[in-house]
Parts: C-alpha cells; structure tokens; sequence
C-alpha cells in the first residue's frame, strides 16, 4: 500500500474535484448574475427598465460581481481540468486551458459593457445630453454587445477539447464525457449560427444551451464525488 | 540556464519599468483616471482632453506599455515561482493575463474620447452630446479597471502564498502581496471599495514597491531557490 505514485495520485484527485467544485461554481454565478440582473431590469420600455434598475441599483451591481465571480472562478475551474487531464495529453489540455482563459477575459471585458449600460440606465433618471431614446440607442449598440457571443464560442471550443481529452483518458465514464463532446459541439453551432443569423429564435438557443447545462452539471457532480478513475503509473 | 539571482534582479528591473511607466501615464493624464470615477463634469473635461491632446496621448501610451510590462512581469513570476508550485504558478499566471488583458481593453476605451472630441462628428451630435459620450468612454475605462482589478487580487493573493511558502524570500512580503490581493478582490463589493479605495491603493503601492525593491536590491536565497528547483 502507498506506493510513490501515492501523493501525486492524491494531489491529482483533489484537483479534479476542485474542477467539478468550480463547474457547479461558475454556473451558479453566471445563472445567478444573469437572472438577478435581469429581474431587476424587467421588461417594457426603456423608461420603466431605467427606473427599475435606479430603484434596484445595489442589487444590479450585485448580478453584475456575479457575473464578475463567474468570470473569475472559470480561470480556477480551467486550471483544475488542466491538472486533471495533462497526464493524458498535455499539450491538448494547454489548449484547451487557452481557450478557457481567452473565454474569461472576453467575459469580463462583456462585464466592463454591463457597466456602462447600467451608468446609461442610472444616467437616465436625470437630465442629460441625450434624449431616452438616444440612450436606448446607446444601450442597444452597447459597446462590447457581442462579446457574449465571442466568449461563448471561446467557451464551446474549450468545452469540447477538455470533454474530448476525458473521452480518450477514460478518467470519466464514456458516456459522460461523449455527451460532452456532443453538447460543446452542439452549443458551439448555436452560437455560430446566432453570430451568423441574429434572428435566431430564443427557443433555439434555449434548446441548444440544455445539453451543456447537464453535461455541465453532470461533470461537476461526477468530479466532485467521485473525482477520476487513474492509476498511479499513468501520472 | 539563467541563476535565480539574475532572474530575480531582471524580475526587478521589469517591475521597476512597470512602476515608472505606470505612475509616468497617470502624472500624464490630464484627467483624473484611476479606479474611482473621473471626477469633474463633461465640460470641463472635454476641454481638458482637447486642450492637452498630446499629454493625453503619452498617458494612454505610457498606460500600455505599463500593460505590457506587466504581461512580461508575470511570465518572469511564473518562472521565479514556478519550482515553488508549478500549478499554483499558472493559476496567478493565468489570472494576471486575464488582467492585463481587460486593463489593455479598458486603455482603448481611452482613446475613444479623443476620438470623439476631435473627429468630425459635430454635425450628427451636440457639443454637449458628444461631451456626454466622452464622459462615458472614460467611466468605462474607470469600470474596465474595477474588473481587471479584481483579476490582479487572485493573482497577488496567490502570488503572496507563493512568496510565503517559497523560504527564498522573506514571508512578510507574501502577506503584505497577499492582503493587497484580498484588497483588489473588494472590489466586487462597491460599497466596501468607495469607503476604501484610498488605503487599499496605499497598501497595493507599497506592497508591490516592497516586493520591487527587495527583488532589485536582495534577489532571492539563491540556494533554497536551487534545492526547490532540484526536486522531482
């Protein structure tokens, strides 16, 4: 019992769990955040979602740090599966790793735009150089308005490689990182498609986001319970 | 292969540049940038832009070659820390990256008011318009350094464990950089980060300097570096 391969079979195992910790993590703050935020907001015009987001200010910038955690955990959650699956192929996990981090920064870059449409809305509530409907023009163009779409194609690719490295370790079971492949692969086509054709149905990208949000969950679970199944010679 | 002491004063002379770049691009800028809103109103500082265009200019240059620098500063970090923890050192690599990467975002968002000063664009919009919006790119660019900040606060927390768990450098620095890392990471609580922001600025400054001047004038413990190197 306890051979050399021992600590560092230990040390591995905590970082897979520690992945399938901050898989749950990041969903939690960006589900969190986007939901916080745009609850507050609500619907109708823009003069009623100015006033909600006034009356609401601290509870807005509140969605907006979660979103901003979301951001942040995804490098700790990219680490974590970088770890976990070099020992099969270190150079795919590095790439992959690149991906996630590049998704990060695109994110927070989106989250900087979600600042300044928030300063729109507060802006609004008094006078001003602009009239609403000026400013309801400046929050639809918002200046960084498409990096949700850039960071989730960032996202779908780096998905896809570290659920594809995990499909050929067999540090999970097949089906669940074969699903995964599936599901980034799937959400990657989403986005494309949104990026190609704006008028994609809200249905659709509801539809293509529910395999990745059990992969998602599914992984993170797995991970954090039952961590991976390796041997002590292969790492 | 380069000595620990030689990484640890080139570590110290890139920080140094950072530092005289960094603080030369903000003495630059004739308006008052930082992490806390411009202060003043649209007017005036529309008129202070157009009025000091080329010192403006040398301040958002000045502020990306800091940038710059600092992208450099962690590369050097990771491989000074590296044999320390090879993983945690990518993960403050990592986090540093992303930082630097919204902060030389947020240093575009400063050119757009020059821009938009100075351009042709007085017959589609007001002079008081096109102020308004000069007023907004630069709050951006106050936004875009609250989030990179709190990318630096992983980093530097990181960083000070780094540091303190190293025996190559003294462990006060490592909790000096780490708890200016808990202070960057206050900035994802607003309320906190208004009724702080001047002392969490002072301890991020000294702390960052301490750690510049003793790499620069100490290095490191160049043989407890070499014996964590050496190990499996």
């Amino acid at each position: 019992m306890g051979g050399a391969g021992e600590p560092a079979l230990s040390t591995h195992q905590r970082y897979a769990r520690a992945a399938g910790l901050f898989y749950l993590l990041v969903l939690a703050f960006d589900i969190a955040g986007l939901v916080l935020t745009s609850s507050i907001a609500g619907g109708g015009s823009f003069a009623q979602k100015a006033a909600n987001v006034a009356g609401s200010e601290s509870l807005y910038r509140l969605g907006l740090s979660l979103a901003l955690l979301g951001s942040l955990s995804t490098i700790l959650l990219a680490i974590g599966l970088y770890v976990t699956v070099k020992p099969a192929d270190g150079n795919l996990a590095m790439t992959a790793l690149l991906f996630r981090s590049a998704e990060a920064a695109i994110g927070a870059v989106g989250i900087v735009g979600s600042f300044a449409v928030l300063q729109i809305y507060l802006e609004s509530a008094h006078a001003t150089a602009f009239t609403a409907d000026q400013l309801h023009a400046l929050i639809t163009l918002d200046p960084v308005g498409a990096s949700t779409q850039v960071a989730a194609i960032f996202f779908c690719v780096g998905s896809t490689i570290f659920f594809y490295v995990f499909l050929r370790s067999g540090y999970i079971p097949g089906l669940l990182a074969g699903w995964g492949v599936f599901a980034s692969g799937l959400y990657l086509v989403v986005w494309f498609t949104q990026l190609l054709a704006p008028g994609l149905p809200g249905l659709v990208m509801v539809v293509g986001s529910i395999p990745i949000l059990i992969a998602e969950v599914a992984t993170g679970l797995w991970l954090l319970i039952a961590g991976v199944k390796v041997s002590p010679s292969s790492i | 292969m380069m000595s620990p002491q030689a990484r640890a004063r080139i570590t110290g002379v890139v920080y140094l540049l950072f530092f005289v770049t960094a603080v030369a691009g903000a003495a630059f800028m004739p308006v008052a940038g930082g992490p806390i809103r411009v202060a003043g109103d649209a007017a005036s500082i529309a008129n202070r832009i157009t009025s000091h265009q080329a010192t403006y200019e040398l301040g958002v240059g000045l502020g990306l070659i800091s940038t710059a620098l600092y992208v450099l500063l962690t590369g050097l970090f990771y491989a000074l820390f590296r044999p320390v923890s090879r993983t945690l050192s990518v993960l403050a690599a990592f986090s540093s990256l992303v930082g630097c990467a919204v902060g030389a975002v947020g240093t575009l968002t400063l050119l757009a008011p020059l821009e938009i000063l100075t351009g042709s664009y007085s017959r589609a919009f007001g002079a008081e318009q096109l102020q308004a919006l000069a007023l907004l790119f630069l709050n951006l660019n106050a936004q875009a350094n609250h989030v990179a900040l709190t990318f630096f606060g992983v980093f530097q927390l990181l960083l000070g464990y780094l540091i303190y768990r190293s025996g190559f450098l003294p462990p006060i620095l490592g909790v000096l950089i780490a708890v200016a890392g808990v202070g960057w990471l206050l900035f994802l609580i607003p309320p906190l980060v208004s009724a702080l922001v001047v002392y969490l600025e002072v301890l991020g400054f000294v702390a960052e300097a301490l750690l510049m001047v003793w790499l620069l004038v100490r290095g490191v413990n160049a043989a407890r570096w070499a014996e964590l190197a050496s190990r499996p």
